[in-house]
């Protein structure tokens, strides 16, 4: 079974092993076992207490230590496992080791710096890690999903369901308006890029412009990672935490792990996995009662749906179940992954294969992710090592039709419009296509959803190709001082495709007077980054100062992203190439930053390892700043103290509480672009070109984002290590904000981006793990974790603006003003208040019907009497508190491990309800109003909306959700056996198998501008969410 | 001890040492990008000269179509049916309600029209004067001309937007500083500054040489040097008197529209379709170009006003006006704007346009037939009844096949008004004028609503709103910067 590592543990264990070569040494052996099981402990470290060195223990367990003449201390550790010490005297021997599971978590290491980490129990901030089984309890469609409900402090939003990918990281809440708000992503040692690429879906749909858009169900490229290939994550918080990936780190830092070889014999693994999906929730739509009830919604008002309609209808009108036959894609998903490991102590490697096949529950989707990866480490000498990795991957999704459309293709907006009272899935005779969609208009303005999802072509192909490489050098290795240079590079590059075709013939495809659309888009990215470090460990072996650790060193990182993307519309038929369109756009940009920085760091032990002490700074300076010379300042402080010994004098139950602090500094640099006054082209006239002034004025003052976060918390175990819990109250202020300055129109100009502003956000974090059994048998942990912040506007140099977007104040969005939380929803909605003015003409807010304070909406609402409508709040966004139980049983040879994530309030602005009432087609359209003057409750909402209150669409999206579900089975040796394999495991899987949740549409976490710092509460006619099953056999040979 | 704690200070020293080969050159840093052109590399270009006067008709050519549908919209003339969007079918038509009172939303789809383009036009105006003052190579004649055209077109972008916003007024100048903002002025000195400015292009213009140090686009062919640009220059003085003198500029103003007329290329004696089409046009063409965006080819979503067919007048032969029959094209699939639970937000249509058949197809700015039916307003305005009405049967006879009108010196004012709105609203279809002219003479109310009872009441707005993006800026830069009711939200 796979155990849990930490992250650069086993490089610095490495670095840790040379031998220790001392005169009048004596050795001393013996076995490290597994106290419940008697299983031989393999690669655990025994060393010395207080000593740098130590030695790993064999296949067998085994272990040969030399130490000093007289007695000492011997410290094992292993991964997994709880440490355990032994006093030997002077003339023993031998001595074994029986290792407890560590079932909670509490050992392991913490990254803190580039080449650094500290043990979890001196960790000065708070800890976020994700083993490899806490991973892959059920397969996700990228790795994002595997750690939905498991990080205290992030939430993890799925964009869409569509398959492939496609989700969103938020670490504490959003920390910028306009800049990065994704987290860094580091993967040994790489930076990664998790571009979410529009793959150009809005050549057909038209949903913003004709070429590409956010809201083309994008797949952030996290996706191309393949889970199995994980050892652990951690996810570095807090500024203290982050501070050492300087102006990159405001949205916090995931950093993870691959798998790494063991030296032994070869083991294989094999995994196959075959499932399925359906949709998790379908919104049906009205059942027409009448013929009247169809003409009244308008949507039969040509004579050949009107005919219909009559035709139909006699008079109850039929039901047709449309979205049911439309998201019945039940085809099975199939999952191979091989992968083996092995080796000898100074060669040893890592290598796996894997191949995803799933599809989605709309007709026509899916996706093909196939990788394969190879991690080798070497050590030459007893000095060097060298560790490195190279990844291949493929990943091609076809993602379908959704979200929001101009074009009448979105198959949500179809059925959200059209009157399902006729069989759509049947072929015209004339034409010997599927049936034209008569109803919603019947024109070009809509089309036959099942025609289009087959005829459309919509797909995102990805290659990508990784590489890191490490490179240590122990310079220095005696008892009390270590010396280790690394030297730590990567290449992460990728070649993106996305390509559309929508054939000539289509029902839609006159609207744009254009037939027949394709387009191709490219992107090919490539970040490099290099560090070099140098880390001096300095262990005088007293009682009150056990280590110091001083670490220097500077990164150079570039990340060049290029856009290409030719879209031609006016195709001859079946041609999809740019030179047979009449209408032809093209795009080519492309983006570059390169920063530098470098680095100082140091952290003390002391105090018999109770107290910790960190402090460093890293200078960063980068391509995007107004000033490319000028270095900005990263530091950080933190310290710790754990409290033992008073604890056990009060109670015996009590094993440890630490506290801890911190205080630190990182930064999110400018956008790419925003520094340069520039001139741009106005475009072409009889075939001459021309210069404008651009829109957007340069700011040569351009700087970094700076958060400042103090983190306080406490760590405690009790009963042994059976409980353990930590508690983190954070203070984020986040200051220099970069904002758009929207220059008046009358300017002629319309922005320039500047710092300024002030937003902070305050949270808590709160985790509990509870093991109440821990037998031979019979195991049961439960991991519960609850997180809340609220953010706040403090200050705002630009007058306050809708966050970027969104749809405008009839659909709400995220306002961003002094004084109120980014998070609430803005929109219209009607007030009855009178505001006055007072002699100096100041304006005095006035008070409402209702004896409270009238809204002041903006300037000039003084001049306002009676009834009025105004963009103002309705709710918030940010949910009142985010839980989750992970829940794991193991009874003899079966497990059983569930996620359920539990979500209190966090509205949404659901669109896709009024899509359909606005078709006078939602599935409660006919039921009773609950305000006089409507005819019905589809009535009542639409109409409320459309005169102004749009209060009626913004809904609390609580949910309680079975995330997910694994049902695990280790079969008997002699099954394995059958199969000549070592040992054989058999599981079954569930994603969102359950979802509780008042919510009208699909999914409160949906979003359909996809990943955004602000505005992802928009649910407009996304691909459905669904949940998918699984069956895997695991077989380790 | 010493001697280890040496040999680490060397390597932490030889490590730094290699951070700072790795990573401090700044040279590496200091990339290009290669996305734009940087203002100081085009400023020292002697080849810009030309892409900035390009760019100052790009300008124009980019505010035209909006302001034709727009005002075609409000004017009743035309509907934007976007089945995906009935926003913008009811942004216009219904507005919202303001103090019991509908007024369009100035944060809606039908609020901030006619504006930012308008004052981007200008601040290139703006840009394009001071590379003019500050270019060594060009002659005195030279700079006098390119200041004259920089001129015009200032005076043609205000005029738009002083027509949309009427009573609010508007912004006459950009400065340097784009945070540094001009205070909202009167529309009277608005028409004062626009008239003003067009009298200074033609000075200008008269002593501005045979020829511009910049070529035109296609839609200023005939006139394309200074001479005959001034020819264009006048014609726009001419509208922008005419709409002065119904906004308070009076008889002057009638006077000064004249005698604009006479210094333009109007001729008045225009027959066929070629002398009355003479005039100034945008041109359009498929990309890199721009395609004109309302042509029948690609815009599905533009309905002409079913009120044309009903208010056409029959030739003597029973046939509909020429203008009629070649500008609208019938029997198109029926549409209509969005149904809400009070019914129909608008009125249905099945006619649109054919006056742009392709999307290469040109919009004009100004023609001889706009210009003769200019001076029958003037000279009716003037007290030359006779001759407003032999203008208007001028384009009423040739241009629309129809008899004759019936007026003579004994009707009434306003009849003769009426039956000049009458030809303007068919010669002119979708060139800018009906809405504008039907307030100019308080004829708003005379506009057909297709629903005039309800929640979804249509109405005809009398101005657009400054936009939102505006006041708050204003309102942000502090009280210095009054909208034009003396608040700082302008709203109207």
């Amino acid at each position: 079974m796979r155990r849990r590592t930490t992250v650069l543990s086993l490089v610095l264990a490495l670095a840790s092993v040379p031998a220790l070569v001392q005169a009048q040494a004596r050795e001393i052996t013996g076995k490290v076992t597994e106290a419940l099981t008697g299983q031989p402990v393999t690669e655990a470290t025994v060393g010395i207490l207080g000593a740098q060195i130590g030695v790993r223990t064999n296949e067998r367990g085994e272990y040969r230590l030399k130490i000093p003449n007289g007695g000492a201390t011997i410290l094992v550790r292993a991964i997994g496992f709880k440490r355990q010490t032994a006093v030997i005297n002077a003339t023993q021997a031998t001595s074994d080791f029986k290792l407890d599971k560590d079932v909670l978590e509490l050992e392991g290491v913490t990254v803190t710096g580039q080449a650094t980490t500290v043990d979890k129990r001196n960790a000065s901030t708070a800890i976020a890690s994700v083993s490899a089984d806490e991973l892959t309890v059920a397969p996700a469609k990228s790795i994002e999903g595997n750690l939905a409900g498991k990080v205290v402090g992030a939430t993890i939003f799925e964009n869409s369901g569509v398959p492939g990918g496609g989700m969103q990281v938020q670490i504490r809440g959003a920390t910028s308006i306009l800049g990065q708000g994704d987290p860094l992503y580091v993967i040994d040692g790489v930076i990664v890029s998790n571009q979410s690429v529009p793959g150009g879906l809005a050549s057909i749909s038209r949903s913003s412009g004709s070429t590409a858009s956010t809201q083309d169900q994008t797949v952030n490229r996290l996706a191309d990672l393949n889970p199995n290939d994980v050892e652990s994550i951690e996810v570095l918080k807090s500024a203290a935490a982050t501070a050492i990936y300087g102006s990159r780190a405001t949205n916090g830092v995931v950093v993870i792990t691959t798998k790494k070889g063991k030296a032994g014999a070869t083991r294989y693994n094999v995994t196959q996995r075959i499932g399925s999906q359906q949709a998790t929730r379908l919104l049906e739509s009205r059942h027409f009662q009448s013929y009247a009830a169809v003409t009244a919604t308008g949507d039969a008002s040509s004579p050949h749906a009107d005919s219909i309609a009559k035709a139909n209808c006699n008079p109850v009108c039929p039901y047709y179940d449309w979205q049911g036959d439309f998201y019945n894609n039940s085809s099975p998903s199939f999952e191979t992954v091989l992968s083996s490991s092995g080796g000898v102590a100074s060669t040893r490697f890592f290598a796996s294969v894997n191949d995803r096949q799933t599809h989605g529950v709309e007709q026509n989707t899916g996706s093909r992710v196939t990788s394969g990866r190879l991690n080798l480490d070497q050590t030459i000498g007893d000095k060097m090592t060298v560790s490195g990795g190279a990844v291949i991957s493929h990943n091609f999704t076809q993602d379908g039709l959704g979200n929001n459309d101009n074009a009448g293709i979105s198959p949500i907006y179809t059925f959200g419009y059209a009157p399902a009272i006729y069989d759509i899935q049947k072929i015209d005779p004339v034409t010997g296509r599927l049936v034209y969609m008569w109803m919603n208009g019947g024109g070009d303005g809509t089309s036959n959803p099942f025609d289009v999802v087959h005829s459309i072509q919509n797909n995102e192909d990805t290659w990508r190709q990784t590489g890191n490489l490490r490179l240590g050098y122990s310079a220095l290795s005696t008892v009390k001082n270590t010396v280790q240079v690394t030297y730590i590079g990567g290449v992460d590059r990728f070649q993106f495709e996305g390509s559309q075709y929508s054939p000539n013939f289509l029902q839609f495809e006159s609207n744009d007077g254009f037939l027949g659309t394709s387009s191709i888009l490219t992107q090919d990215s490539r970040f490099i980054n290099q560090s070099i470090n140098g880390v001096w460990t300095f262990s005088p072996g007293l009682k009150w100062f056990n280590s110091a650790q001083t670490s220097v060193g500077g990164t150079y990182e570039t990340q060049l992203i290029k856009n290409y993307q030719v879209r031609e519309r006016g195709l001859t038929p079946t041609r999809q190439t740019a030179t047979s369109g009449t209408d032809i756009a093209t795009i080519d940009n492309s983006t570059e930053f390169r920063d530098q920085s470098h680095y100082f760091n140091e952290q003390v032990i002391a105090l018999d390892e109770k107290l910790a002490l960190s402090y460093g700074i890293r200078e960063d300076r980068g391509s995007a700043n107004g000033d490319r010379s000028k270095f900005y300042t990263f530091p950080k402080y933190s310290a710790s103290y754990r409290f033992v010994e008073p604890l056990s004098k009060i109670t015996s139950q009590f094993d440890e509480l630490k506290l801890r602090a911190s205080y630190g500094q990182s930064g999110n640099r400018p956008n790419y672009g925003f520094r340069e006054i520039t001139v741009a082209s106005g475009g072409v006239i009889s075939g001459a070109g021309s210069l404008v002034a651009s829109g957007t004025v340069g700011n040569p003052a351009l700087k970094p984002e700076v958060m400042n976060e103090s983190e306080f918390g406490a760590d405690g175990a009790m009963f042994r290590g059976r409980v353990s819990f930590e508690v983190s109250r954070y203070n984020r202020i986040i200051k220099d904000l970069l904002l758009n300055f929207p220059l008046a129109p009358s300017s002629g100009l319309a922005q320039q981006q500047v710092n300024g502003g002030q937003m902070s956000t305050r949270g808590i974090e709160a985790g509990l793990s509870i093991a109440p059994i821990s037998t031979r048998d019979l195991e049961w942990t439960l991991r519960t974790t609850y997180q809340h912040n609220t953010q706040f506007i403090d200050k705002l140099s630009v007058p306050a603006f809708p966050a970027t977007g969104s749809f405008g104040a009839s659909y709400g969005r995220n306002y961003i003003r002094a004084g109120m939380k980014p998070t609430l929803i803005w929109g219209n909605v009607p007030f009855s208040c009178l505001n006055t003015t007072n002699a100096s003409g100041q304006v005095v807010v006035g008070t409402g019907a209702d004896g409270k304070a009238c809204h002041r909406i903006y300037p000039g609402d003084a001049s306002v009497a009676g009834s009025v409508i105004r963009d103002s709040v309705i709710a918030d966004a940010n949910p009142r508190g985010q839980t989750s139980f992970l829940n794991t049983v193991r009874y003899k040879a079966f497990t059983v491990t569930a996620l359920v994530d539990w979500r209190v309030a966090g509205y949404t602005s659901d669109m896709t309800k009024n899509l359909f009432d606005e078709g006078g087609n939602s599935r409660d359209y006919d039921n009773a109003s609950p305000a006089t003057g409507y005819s019905s409750l589809g009535a009542f909402r639409y109409n409320t909306w459309s005169a102004g209150n749009i209060a009626t669409y913004i809904d609390a999206g609580s949910f309680v959700k079975l995330r997910e579900l694994n049902v695990s089975f280790q079969a008997p040796k002699r099954w394995a056996e059958l199969a000549r394999a070592r040992d054989m495991r058999i599981a079954l899987q569930g994603r969102n198998l359950f979802n509780h949740s008042a919510y009208w549409s699909f999914d409160p976490e949906f979003s359909n501008f996809g990943n955004a710092n602000f505005n992802r509460f928009i649910d407009l006619a996304p691909y459905p969410s669904n949940r998918q099953f699984f069956f895997s056999i695991d077989l380790g040979y | 001890m010493t001697s280890t704690h040496t040999q680490m200070h060397k390597l932490l020293g030889a490590a730094l040492l290699a951070v700072l080969a790795a990573g401090c050159s700044q040279k590496d840093i200091d990339i290009n990008n290669p996305n734009v052109a940087l203002a100081s590399a085009v400023a020292s270009d002697p080849t810009a000269l030309q892409l900035l006067a390009t760019g100052l008709l790009v300008d124009q050519r980019g505010t035209r179509a909006g302001f034709i549908q727009n005002t075609g919209i409000f004017g009743r003339e035309a509907y934007n049916y976007t089945p995906q969007e009935g926003r913008n079918t009811t942004h216009y038509l219904i507005g919202i309600n303001v103090a019991g009172k509908q007024e369009l939303d100035p944060t809606g789809f039908a609020g901030g029209l006619t504006w930012g383009g308008e004052y981007g036009a200008d601040r290139d105006i703006y840009n394009f004067k001071n590379t003019i003052a500050a270019a060594a190579g060009l002659s005195t004649a030279q700079k006098a001309a390119s200041l004259g055209f920089a001129q015009t077109i200032e005076g043609l972008m205000l005029l738009e937007v002083v027509q949309f916003h009427d009573s609010l007024g508007g912004v006459t100048e950009v400065k340097a500083n784009p945070f540094d903002l001009s205070p909202f002025v009167s529309r009277d000195s608005m028409y004062k500054y626009v008239l003003n400015t067009l009298d200074a292009a033609a000075t200008n213009l008269a002593g501005g040489g045979s020829a511009f140090p910049f070529t035109l686009s296609a839609g200023f062919a005939g006139f394309n040097t200074p001479a005959t640009f001034l020819l264009f220059n006048r014609a726009i003085k001419a509208k922008a008197s005419a709409n002065y003198a119904t906004a308070g500029g009076g008889a002057t103003a009638w006077a000064a529209t004249l005698a604009a007329l006479s210094a333009s290329f109007l001729n008045a004696a225009a027959t066929t379709r070629a002398q009355f089409d003479v005039g100034v046009y945008d041109t359009y063409a498929p990309a890199p170009d721009t395609p004109n965006g309302l042509t029948q080819a690609t815009n599905t979503n533009l309905y002409a006003h079913p009120s044309f067919t009903t208010d056409a007048q029959t030739k003597a032969d029973g046939t509909p006006d020429n203008r009629y029959l070649a500008k609208i094209r019938t029997g198109l699939p029926s549409r209509t704007g969005p149904t809400t639970g009070d019914g129909p937000t608008s009125g249905t249509s099945t006619i649109g346009f054919s006056i742009w058949p392709t999307t290469s197809s040109s919009i004009p700015i100004i023609r001889n037939e706009e210009l003769i039916l200019l001076r029958a307003e003037a000279k009716q305005a003037t007290g030359d009844k006779a001759g407003a009405i032999a203008d208007l049967n001028q384009v009423r006879v040739n241009s629309g096949g129809l008899p004759a009108s019936t007026l003579t010196t004994a009707s009434t004012d306003d009849a003769v008004i009426t039956a000049i709105l009458y030809e303007k609203r068919y010669s002119t279809m979708m060139e800018g004028n009906r809405w504008i002219d039907m307030r100019r003479y308080g004829k708003l109310n005379l506009l057909p609503l297709d629903i005039s009872t309800g929640a979804n009441k249509n109405f005809v707005p009398k101005v657009t709103p400054i936009s939102q993006a505006e006041c708050l800026v204003r309102a942000k830069l502090g009280a210095t910067f009054l909208g034009p009711n003396g608040l700082n939200d302008c709203a109207p």
